[in-house]
């Protein structure tokens, strides 16, 4: 038996080679699928924050993990949080703190920005997303100068900031930016900021009329006015990328909550969760559309992220984050064998 | 006591880049997926980058309707974003494998019909399945090909296809059909023992 890659060779030169030029067929499949998403809600998801960076990192840690030394001072629990991501998403009906919900949220965000300045110089987020039967655990670190590392394993961390392996390039920095300006009392000019962190080149401001392609298509299809709803999915969004970049720092975390009291879909109740108090707050159809649902879980006391869950209301969540706070200092991060060596 | 990447589809590893230390200037396929939930816009981005591959795979395993396929392939893929596993930075397995699961349900539907003719006594030859390669498929693909895949069975005959003509290597295949890495070795052996022997048993075929 010939153990070449004739078979190969042959196997390759026998494709019927259809590709004419049909240019028109690029245009047509881009057409189609242009129709298909603007007639889709805007979702998050699974979380955003660190995601965007995982592929760029090299290493799959190797050998021991190691515990980072870390002063916990912010998560009131260190377990894996079980929260609405175990159960069925809640639809969009008006909690008994609908109509009410800026008042836990700004009371909270009062509190929490009043609170001392915490130790250490960067906040390392454990993120374990579920995606059916699996569940991965990577390590986001967010230095308060800006910096941001990334590691699959707790212990490659010291690594990635060993050899300078700064992934931020600016991400999140305007979503943190603008949560800091809606601490300082700014809340609507700060939302607005929030809204296009993303993409300041953009404009979009809460009275304006929506005029997109794809809202127009949407109105067309649904027979719903759009007006406002892409500010507000945008500054949820948003807003939830700021919070978990800026989970380790009070003025963010603040701020978050500020810019998210002015949410008019956004509902709040109160839960618990291992034993801590916890706030849900769960997005409305101005913020997500209809047939599609996010909830983001908090800590009542601090504000730090705890769980992210999305799906449609009244199923199962079709994504789980849970988030694990902690505040560690850079410099006595311990050594860990990744530092960019792969598997 | 660290279980990151304990799921037990062993090409996870291997498919993690590890050659970008550093951010590079455009973004990786698993960082506009992850934008694109928010931002639909960056999803385009993505079919600019992989509609010529997917469709011209498409259109060699399915002819005209190869058009279509690989255009519900995007629309799929747009659907399932958010499930997309960020840890694989080149979507192309992810994309190709959504292709095949539509090509499998094209030919699968093309036989129903094929069976449907025969009942009604109306029996178009061209639609006559033997083996595993049904009609339409193996007209299709020529004689030449057809001769050559006919013993293969479907399962196999895909995997040896993203091989061949989509460029995926062993690891991403499993990706793209969900399948231990172990299992791709095996059924693409099979398949080239196959194209093998009908290579040895028609030499003037050979390249």
């Amino acid at each position: 038996m010939n153990m070449s890659n004739q078979d190969l060779n042959w196997l390759s030169n026998q494709q019927p080679q259809r590709m004419g030029t049909d240019h028109g067929a690029r245009e047509r499949a881009l057409l189609a699928l242009v129709k298909h998403t603007t007639s889709r809600p805007r979702a998050r998801g699974f979380s955003l924050t660190g995601r965007l960076r995982a592929p760029y990192f090299s290493a799959v840690a190797v050998g021991g993990v190691a515990a980072v030394t870390a002063a916990l001072v912010l998560s009131a629990g260190t377990g894996v949080h079980s929260g609405a991501g175990t159960g069925h998403l809640k639809p969009h009906t008006h909690s008994p703190l609908a109509g009410t919900h800026r008042s836990p949220l700004v009371r909270l965000a009062d509190y929490v920005g009043a609170s001392t300045a915490p130790t250490g110089d960067a906040t390392l987020v454990a993120r374990t997303t579920t995606n059916g039967s699996n569940t991965v655990t990577v390590y986001d670190l967010y230095a308060d100068n800006g910096q941001y590392f990334f590691s699959p394993t707790e212990s490659g961390l010291a690594g990635q900031v060993g050899a300078n392996n700064n992934l931020a390039g600016g991400l999140f920095a305007r979503e943190v930016a603008a949560a800091k300006l809606a601490a300082t009392g700014n809340v609507q000019t700060a939302a607005e900021d929030m809204a296009i962190a993303p993409d300041p080149s953009k404009t979009i401001s809460p009275n304006q009329p929506s005029n997109t392609t794809a809202d127009r298509a949407k109105e067309a299809a649904t027979g719903e006015a759009q007006t406002g709803s892409l500010y507000d999915n945008w500054v949820w969004e948003n807003s939830q990328d700021a919070l978990i970049a800026g989970s380790g720092q009070p003025d963010v975390r603040a701020g978050v909550l500020q810019i998210l009291a002015t949410l008019p879909g956004v509902t709040v109740t109160q839960g618990s969760s291992d034993g801590q108090p916890t706030l849900v707050l769960s997005a409305g159809t101005p913020e997500l559309g209809s047939g599609y649902t996010e909830q983001l879980t908090i800590n009542a006391d601090s504000g730090v992220p705890i769980e992210f869950v999305g799906g449609a209301p009244g199923a199962t969540p079709t994504a789980q984050v849970n988030y694990q706070v902690s505040r560690v200092t850079l410099a006595n991060l311990p050594s860990g064998s990744a530092g960019g060596s792969g598997a | 006591m660290d279980n990151t990447y304990s799921d037990s589809r062993a090409p996870a590893r291997l498919l993690i880049r590890r050659d970008l230390p550093h951010r590079i200037d455009s973004p990786s396929d698993a960082e506009l997926l992850a934008a694109s939930v928010r931002n639909a816009d960056a999803f385009t981005e993505l079919f600019e980058r992989h509609w010529d591959d997917l469709y011209r795979f498409c259109l060699n395993r399915a002819g005209s309707a190869g058009e279509d396929i690989a255009a519900e392939a995007f629309r799929v893929a747009f659907d399932r974003r958010k499930r997309y596993d960020a840890r694989y930075s080149d979507a192309r397995p992810w994309l190709f494998g959504i292709a095949s699961n539509l090509l499998r349900d094209h030919f699968r539907t093309a036989k129903r019909e094929a069976n449907k003719l025969k009942r009604s006594a109306t029996l178009d030859v061209t639609l006559q399945g033997r083996g595993e390669l049904d009609g339409l498929e193996r007209q299709l693909l020529g004689p030449r090909l057809a001769a050559a895949l006919q013993e293969i069975p479907t399962a196999d005959r895909d995997a040896l296809l993203l091989l061949a003509w989509a460029d995926l290597d062993y690891e991403q295949i499993a990706y793209a059909l969900e399948i231990p890495l172990g299992t791709v070795r095996s059924r693409i052996h099979r398949a080239r023992q196959r194209v093998r022997e009908h290579l040895d048993a028609n030499p003037s075929e050979q390249v």
